[in-house]
């Protein structure tokens, strides 16, 4: 991949990427850094990735930086519930993409990249399997779940309602 | 699984689009049996997320690269650079043949003394392998000749300046030297130089000393006339300067000649690097 591949995949995957990063860690600047720290390594091998696989290989790293970074503040947030956690329990929203936003963030970093990997970049269960490092079946199990945690989400605000 | 566990997944993976026709069709038999799942089912559709595209990267132009500044492989244009010169440099006879016939070779870089050997005792053989077309392939080829130099000619070959053998010592043609008609002096005195003398400051009146050469004819040419008249070189001399400059100037645009439409392959360990046309 030349320079202007790679300009072109800044073109068309950045503002995916950022979105991707920052609903995974739930944090703008930590989702920018990540988009920066992928768009750097892409760089530097960007003589061993095509152009046709920089897409797969961005989103492979956003995932694993995510999820990273998931785990990193987890440990410092012990015992603690999340902020959005506690917005989304007390302030139901009648709009039905905003209820499922918030309640992306009832999920574990894994179900809820492979979630927005399946839902934001329409990969198959194949593409999400090589993206993740999981068998295609375990994500296809996996997706199970966080649709089930997401649907009883769903669920219970409509209760409410 | 349970069977409504196994139908969840179905009406999960129904939602999504990744159900299998046989898997369908055994989905809706089973709902069919159950139809209080059908609301299920449409809540297993809602469950598609959708990415928030007002969301967008700050500053995309801090990640975009100048397709200016890429690098520019010095090392390996260096790298050939020096492999030319170090073949011009140690090797110059190869590169300039001084035989002004057209002459295609092949020579050993390595084998430059025998190969003056070989010519000098098999004059007849060299001659007659002496084709524009067809590359003279020394008899002495060496088995593993780890690199050579092709020049081949392309064109008819310019009239060659005959110029008498006896003055030419017995070596090989492809190394033979510059050749120069014979020419005599026309004054046999000694050319003076007056640069040779050292310059003094300038001495009182009555102390200066005169010139080596002390002539007043000198004195006034050096004043009438240019730059050259300067050196300290009589009129008389100049004619065979020229001379010496003229067939100089003479041999330098056959050498010219002769490298035009020549292409050479510089060839290491039996690969060809490059080649260089002309």
């Amino acid at each position: 991949m030349d320079t202007f591949g790679y300009n072109a995949c800044v073109q068309e995957w950045a503002d995916a990427l950022f979105r991707f990063a920052c609903k995974c860690t739930g944090n703008r600047e930590e989702a920018q850094d990540i988009v920066q720290n992928c768009f750097a390594i892409l760089w530097e091998k960007r003589n061993q990735v095509t152009i046709e696989k920089a897409k797969a290989f961005l989103f492979q790293l956003a995932y694993r930086k995510s999820v990273d970074h998931f785990r990193r503040i987890q440990k410092v947030r012990t015992g603690e519930a999340f902020p959005d956690q506690v917005v989304a329990d007390t302030m139901p929203s009648t709009d039905l993409k905003r209820i499922l936003n918030q309640a992306l963030d009832l999920l574990d970093e894994k179900d809820r990249a492979l979630v927005l990997l399946r839902d934001y970049e329409g990969y198959n269960y194949e593409e999400i399997a090589q993206i993740t490092g999981l068998s295609a079946s375990q994500v296809k199990v996996y997706l199970f779940r966080a649709r089930k945690v997401l649907k009883e989400y769903l669920v219970s605000v409509k209760s409410v309602l | 699984m349970k069977a409504h566990e196994k139908y969840e997944m179905y009406m999960m993976q129904y939602a999504e689009g990744t159900l299998s026709e046989a898997e369908e069709r055994e989905l809706f038999a089973y709902l069919e049996q159950h139809p209080e799942l059908l609301s299920e089912l449409e809540e297993w559709k809602e469950l598609r997320v959708s990415p928030d595209t007002t969301i967008h990267f700050p500053d995309k132009n801090m990640l975009l690269k100048n397709p200016g500044a890429q690098r520019i492989p010095w090392v390996r244009i260096s790298l050939a650079a020096a492999v030319l010169l170090l073949g011009i440099l140690v090797f110059p006879k190869l590169f300039v043949n001084n035989d002004n016939g057209v002459k295609t070779s092949i020579v050993s870089q390595t084998t430059i003394q025998s190969t003056e050997k070989v010519q000098t005792t098999e004059p007849q053989l060299a001659q007659t392998e002496q084709t524009p077309e067809k590359p003279v392939i020394m008899p002495f080829q060496p088995q593993r000749a780890p690199s050579k130099v092709i020049s081949v000619k392309h064109t008819q070959p310019d009239p060659v300046v005959v110029v008498s053998e006896e003055s030419i010592p017995e070596i090989a043609e492809d190394i033979r030297p510059l050749r120069l008609p014979n020419f005599t002096l026309l004054d046999e005195t000694p050319v003076m130089a007056k640069l040779e003398e050292p310059i003094l400051p300038p001495q009182p009146a009555g102390m200066v000393m005169e010139a080596m050469i002390g002539e007043e004819e000198y004195e006034q040419e050096t004043e009438s006339k240019g730059l050259l008249k300067l050196l300290p070189i009589k009129q008389k001399k100049l004619a065979n300067m020229e001379t010496i400059h003229a067939s100089l100037n003479e041999r330098v645009e056959q050498v010219k000649e002769n490298w035009k439409n020549t292409s050479w392959s510089i060839v290491i360990a039996q690969r060809e690097l490059f080649t260089i046309n002309f």
